[in-house]
């Protein structure tokens, strides 16, 4: 899969001020080759969440387009119906945002095969019990969120994102509750297992050791057309 | 169906997950659904207890008066009988040629006594023919149909007596036994004031769901033949003949049919016969039971005797039906009306808890957005977890509800013999559970939808 950006703007009402608007995006162009995995970095506040919600279809642009590239078959998300682009994201999109926001009442195989329930695949659990023996927590399948550590949850959110073998994953600051062993231990699975997959991958992070596992970095500060976003 | 099962177990997961607002809520479910499904079970057995009410008889004449009060001391021994029409009515009734080609079967009654609570019935066994459209041989089969369960019928001209399926549980009395009469019925009657007549038990009856379960019967000889009745009795013919006199314009003669002599003595032989000393014309009944040829031949009885000034003539029927328009049918309406209201009531607190979890899970469920799940899924989500609490409160109330039935069964069985089943599951539990789980369900589509609506990337940003 490919994604291209084009000619992104967002703001937001300022907090203070609520008439006025903010100016947190403007971004000419980004792109986004098959199989690649690209390291977004940038200070905070810059719009790096933002650009990844409107990549994942979860937050409309201001202006521009983003266009995502399966096999050949384009996909407008920025100008397609929600439905339609909730259904696409359930399809080809993992999300690991910041914070595993896993459900409190199910446990662990049941929240990776959550993403196949909500999308209306039938819950395949052999191949989530892979992904969790995989990411070191096959002991922690029947384990509720609130039994396990930050750092399992958020490799539960990985292999919530990765169980519906996406083409796209998106990954919000996985590392960012994380010692740095337990950091290299997750990205020893988790990029690994985008290979496979073939998936591109699109991670945020201020981890200088992250950037450097990942083979290109999109420093979104500089690529922005407005400087003081 | 997986796809459908996982959302169902989703939905009960997170229900389960925030259980104590999920059981505050289902409480007042539960407690609307109680009073709904205890309102329908009552309405159903006041409907079939008042369809049940005359069997094999369509008229009741008895003293002029209150057709409700005849109908349902008749029916039901709510009331006390108030007066007495004159044997030589209903043997008018049975052989005059006025009356026969209306009158199909006529059967008198006397009441007035009890044995320990039960009421005392005076009769002939020709009841329990009319009643239940056959001879008293026969063994009835029909639904409420009176048969004997033990012994044997009594005898005409007799002490002897049958006696209903429920009162050699209330009594004591079984077959062979004898006992003596108390004067009056119900709750205000003198214990002390017990008949010398002594009466032997010589059936027992099977159960009818009936006033009859709870009756002791015994020959009207039987019961002329009490000392007290018959100097009762006697004294009445006196006044009455007094007061004929007044209006006459002539003195009072205090001289009745036979002068003031007390009427000589009732003998009863070794057999059990009844040597009736009291006059044929001083012999009163409380009513008498009219099966007539048709319906026009009941109006026709209906009219006549209405217009005279001797006795009252009332269909059941008609009079159970005015009961239950006039008195059930507001009663239910009403009670509908604020079983109505606790429902809505229920099914606010359902919308208020459904979108206060929606509120306080905002996350989760832009979590579930961001996986991909459409706003429908969501909308069916939530919906499910709301028609699951208003499942859970409404099976919850059936538990009260018949408990409760249990109680008010319990009443109707003692006070009017038609006490059913309190705990078989029936149509009115099926139809709370249903309307409730489907408000539930209705009430959690508005924070669905609102869940719908929000913006995923502000929550999870």
């Amino acid at each position: 899969m490919s994604v291209a950006v084009s000619a992104i703007r967002k703001s937001y009402a300022a907090p203070d001020a609520p008439r006025t608007r903010r100016l947190i995006l403007d971004l000419p162009a980004l792109s986004l080759h098959p199989g690649e995995q690209v390291a977004l970095t940038g200070p905070s506040g810059c719009g790096k969440s933002t650009l990844l919600h409107i990549i994942a279809g979860t937050l409309m642009p201001d202006c521009g387009t983003v266009v995502h590239d399966w096999d050949g078959r384009p996909f407008p998300m920025t100008a397609s119906r929600p439905a339609l682009c909730d259904r696409y994201r359930g399809r080809h999109i993992g999300c690991v945002f910041q914070g595993s926001h896993l459900l409190a009442g199910l446990n662990a195989r049941d929240n990776v095969l959550l993403a196949l329930t909500v999308t209306g695949r039938v819950p395949n659990r052999r191949w989530a019990d892979e992904l969790l023996d995989a990411l070191g927590l096959a002991q922690r399948a029947q384990h509720l969120p609130h039994q396990l550590s930050p750092g399992q949850r958020v490799r539960v959110a990985c292999a919530r994102a990765l169980v519906g073998c996406p083409q796209l994953l998106l990954v919000d600051e996985p590392t960012a509750a994380l010692d740095a062993a337990s950091a290299g231990l997750l990205l020893d699975v988790l990029l690994p297992l985008a290979t496979q997959l073939r998936a591109c991958v699109l991670m945020i992070t201020h981890d200088a050791a992250v950037v450097a596992r990942v083979g290109r970095e999109l420093p979104l500060a500089t690529l922005q057309r407005c400087q003081s976003c | 169906m997986p796809v459908v099962l996982s959302l169902l177990i989703v939905a009960w997961r997170r229900v389960w997950q925030r259980r104590t607002a999920t059981l505050l809520t289902a409480t007042s479910v539960a407690l609307g659904s109680a009073l709904a499904v205890l309102l329908l079970l009552v309405r159903a057995q006041g409907v079939q207890l008042l369809a049940h009410g005359p069997r094999g008889f369509d008229l009741i004449i008895g003293p002029k008066g209150s057709a409700i009060d005849l109908t349902l001391t008749t029916l039901f021994h709510l009331e006390s009988a108030t007066g007495t029409i004159g044997w030589s009515f209903y043997e008018d009734l049975v052989r005059d040629p006025r009356w026969r080609g209306a009158v199909a079967q006529a059967v008198p009654l006397a009441v007035g006594d009890s044995v320990d609570g039960c009421d005392l019935i005076a009769t002939t066994p020709a009841l329990f023919s009319l009643v239940n459209g056959a001879p008293p041989s026969l063994p009835a089969a029909a639904d409420g149909a009176v048969a004997l369960a033990a012994g044997r019928m009594m005898r005409d001209g007799t002490i002897e007596a049958v006696v209903g399926a429920e009162v050699p549980r209330r009594t004591g009395l079984a077959i062979g036994d004898h006992f003596r009469p108390t004067h009056g019925t119900g709750d205000g009657i003198d214990p002390t004031e017990v008949h010398q007549r002594t009466f032997t038990i010589v059936g027992v009856l099977a159960p009818t769901g009936s006033v009859f379960d709870r009756s002791v019967f015994v020959t009207l000889e039987g019961f002329w033949s009490i000392d007290e009745h018959e100097r009762g009795l006697h004294a009445q013919a006196l006044l009455r003949a007094a007061a004929v006199g007044l209006a006459g314009g002539g003195a009072p003669t205090g001289a009745g049919p036979d002068g003031d002599q007390d009427p000589p003595a009732s003998q009863v032989a070794a057999d059990g016969t009844v040597q009736l000393g009291l006059p044929v014309a001083e012999r009163r009944l409380s009513m008498i039971l009219v099966r007539s040829r048709g319906a026009f031949s009941a109006q026709s009885i209906l009219y006549q005797i209405n217009s005279g000034d001797q006795a009252l003539a009332a269909n059941p029927t008609l009079v159970l039906a005015g009961v239950s328009r006039t008195l059930l049918a507001p009663a239910v309406r009403l009670g509908a009306g604020l079983v109505s209201l606790i429902l809505a009531i229920a099914t606010l607190g359902v919308l208020l808890s459904s979108y206060h979890a929606v509120h306080a899970q905002a996350l989760e469920l832009a979590a579930l957005r961001a996986l991909g799940a459409s706003r429908r899924w969501l909308l069916t989500l939530i919906s499910s977890e709301a028609a699951l609490c208003g499942l859970l409160g409404a099976l919850c109330g059936l538990v009260p509800a018949h408990l409760l039935m249990a109680v008010v069964a319990w009443w109707m069985g003692a006070h009017l013999g038609a006490g059913t089943p309190w705990w078989q599951p029936g149509w009115s539990d099926v139809l709370v559970v249903v309307l409730a789980t489907a408000a539930a369900a209705l009430a959690g589509l508005v924070p669905g939808y609102a869940a719908g609506r929000r913006s995923i990337a502000q929550q999870l940003c």
